[in-house]
């Protein structure tokens, strides 16, 4: 329910913040050529002439229908726009992730088994510079080692999967590099910060008093306790994932959400910035939701109250 | 107080303690001072003038006379790192000063007002966190439009949920304290309550996400930079040059190279310092600090017992 309030809260405040942004659609999709009755037609056309909540709620309406509304400076239909490029960012986000998630946690792991050695160190300094390296600058120096001097890997685009799998792959490899690398590193930063805590508590002495192996001490002993705030770290980045690749879809030219995102703001198309705002907050709400279900799952504390 | 007693009392404090004992941390400080030093003194350190285009040696390389080489206009980029400093350093500061002040007055008022004011203020906090910063920083620097001061704006409002979510936290856990209530006992208005005992209460967590919000900050303005709705162009700023060299990354990649190595160092020295103030400030850390200090100790001498 507090989910919904929120998307709701996200909706209002976007649309209200929209009518703050200097310039209009209408006038920007027909140019400066346009005349005094052509910006009239298309206003009223696409409703821009009623009352600010007037347009809210109709376009909440619309939404409960299942329409977005059409885009007017794409001339396409929202919701295609927005489902096509949702697929492009999440074949970009995912991967990633998932990455994201096996390096980061198992480097935290080996940072927290090896605290005050070299290799914890090493670790350290790995994840504090990946996650102070700018995104879209990390991006820029792959693109001049493995593309334009190794001349191994494609400067940028995309291709879709179904059209050609060796080159979709190709093309996500540098993309999918630097958005993992980012999030490796808060991973591993928390990873080895929560193992800390839980290392030397007692009930690990016992388990290895009782002859229990080192991995099952540090799979279902230590990381399982300590697994709650990775959890959540998790489940922030992957919704901050999805809202947050502008940097590297810009980077490499990628046509996801984040893209589309810069390019409406920039055309003054409130619906498309509207609606792909929505999503995004529904993805973060989703995240949130399956967190709070994975708590329940992990500590069995939280699933009995 | 007099003077040496003064310098007695910070460099007795555990905070000069924490920053002053890891040399990781200590070399940070010193790059954050130079930062400091650099961005204050740039009109004397640089070597040229930063706006200065000169068409006929545009793209020249690095060379002794521009130790960077020169970007797409003639202008020499050394010069235009050292006066960026000052416009990260800026956004930095203001940024995560408007972020906080805002931030601990929202979580002040939602504290101390009630359920349905607490109610409506977080569910806006959790609104603002739910679009991703950088577009949420998109947004506002729309509104705003561009500038130095309009990106401070935008990119201190983006901050304010987690400064006024950890402010409302501890601002829950200190109005159950006794001393709060003994207050209340005296008298004392809730205003007078919230800033004299609350409050002050509030000040530390915030200062260590303050401290570890300035690199995030300075990232961001180098991001919106880069996608060209940051700073005006012809000012220099680290993102913007980023953003300029791009073009060119084939043919002179140091335009690219040379101010990315500067955001990332700045920002690894901001976000290490705000861990060793945390590890200082943060009442959780301070015994686990103490015991791990004690027994790294112990097991030096166990070590060198045999």
């Amino acid at each position: 329910m507090q989910s919904v309030i929120v998307i709701f809260i996200v909706t209002l405040m976007v649309f209200l913040l929209m009518q703050l942004v200097p310039g209009d659609a209408v006038t920007n999709f027909l140019g400066a050529s346009a005349t005094e009755s052509q910006i009239e037609y298309y206003t009223k056309l696409f409703g821009y002439d009623q009352p600010v909540l007037v347009q809210y709620f109709k376009w909440l309406g619309g939404l409960f229908r299942g329409e977005m509304g059409r885009s007017i400076s794409l001339q396409m239909e929202i919701s295609d726009v927005l489902v096509q490029r949702l697929q492009v960012t999440l074949s970009i986000v995912l991967p990633a992730f998932v990455i994201a998630v096996v390096i980061g946690v198992s480097l935290g792991i080996v940072a927290a088994k090896n605290r005050g050695t070299v290799l914890d160190s090493l670790i350290s300094v790995v994840a504090n510079i990946g996650m102070s390296m700018p995104m879209f600058w990390f991006g820029l120096m792959l693109i001049l080692v493995f593309a334009n001097i190794l001349h191994i890997l494609p400067t940028s685009g995309y291709v879709y999967p179904q059209d050609d799998l060796g080159a979709a792959i190709r093309h996500s490899v540098l993309p999918v590099t630097v958005l993992a690398l980012n999030y490796m590193s808060q991973f591993c930063r928390q990873t080895r910060s929560s193992m800390l805590e839980v290392i030397r508590q007692d009930y690990v002495t016992t388990a290895k008093a009782k002859g229990v192996s080192a991995r099952t001490i540090t799979f279902r002993h230590q990381l399982r306790n300590a697994l709650i705030p990775i959890v959540t770290v998790m489940g922030a980045s992957l919704g901050a994932m999805v809202g947050g690749t502008v940097l590297v879809e810009s980077v490499f030219v990628i046509p996801g959400l984040g893209n589309l995102m810069i390019s409406a703001i920039k055309a003054r198309d409130f619906m498309v910035v509207e609606n792909g705002v929505l999503v995004i907050s529904v993805v973060v709400a989703v995240c949130n939701l399956v967190v709070d279900v994975l708590y329940g799952v992990i500590d069995p504390r939280i699933r009995n109250d | 107080m007099n003077k040496k007693s003064l310098w007695k009392k910070i460099t007795g404090s555990r905070v000069f303690k924490v920053l002053t004992g890891k040399k990781s941390t200590v070399v940070c400080l010193a790059i954050l001072l130079l930062l400091v030093v650099t961005a204050a003194l740039a009109p004397v350190l640089a070597p040229c003038d930063p706006y200065e285009q000169k068409l006929v040696s545009q793209l020249q390389g690095m060379s002794p006379e521009h130790w960077l080489g020169t970007d797409s206009m003639g202008r020499d980029v050394l010069s235009r790192i050292i006066y960026g400093s000052r416009v990260s350093l800026v956004v930095g500061i203001a940024s995560t000063l408007i972020a906080g002040g805002f931030g601990m007055l929202v979580g002040l008022i939602a504290g101390m007002g009630g359920r349905i004011v607490d109610t409506v203020l977080m569910r806006i906090m959790d609104a603002m966190m739910s679009v991703p910063m950088i577009i949420l920083a998109l947004f506002l620097g729309t509104i705003f439009g561009k500038g130095l001061g309009n990106i401070c704006v935008a990119i201190g409002i983006c901050m304010i949920p987690s400064y006024a979510r950890v402010t409302r936290g501890q601002v829950l856990s200190v109005k159950e304290m006794d001393y709060v209530t003994a207050g209340v006992l005296c008298g004392a208005s809730k205003i007078k309550n919230t800033l004299v005992h609350i409050f002050p209460n509030c000040v530390s967590a915030n200062l260590v996400l303050m401290t570890m919000n300035l690199g995030s900050a300075i990232l961001s303005e180098a991001a919106l930079s880069f996608l060209g709705m940051g700073i005006n162009p012809p000012t220099a700023s680290w993102g913007g040059m980023v953003n300029d060299g791009y073009k060119y990354l084939s043919r002179d990649p140091i335009i690219a190279i040379a101010p990315g190595i500067c955001i990332m160092i700045v920002v690894l020295c901001f976000n290490m310092v705000g861990d060793s103030l945390r590890d200082a400030l943060d009442p959780k850390l301070r015994g686990t600090l103490a015991r791990r200090g004690k027994r790294t100790k112990r097991a030096g001498a166990a070590r060198a017992a045999g």
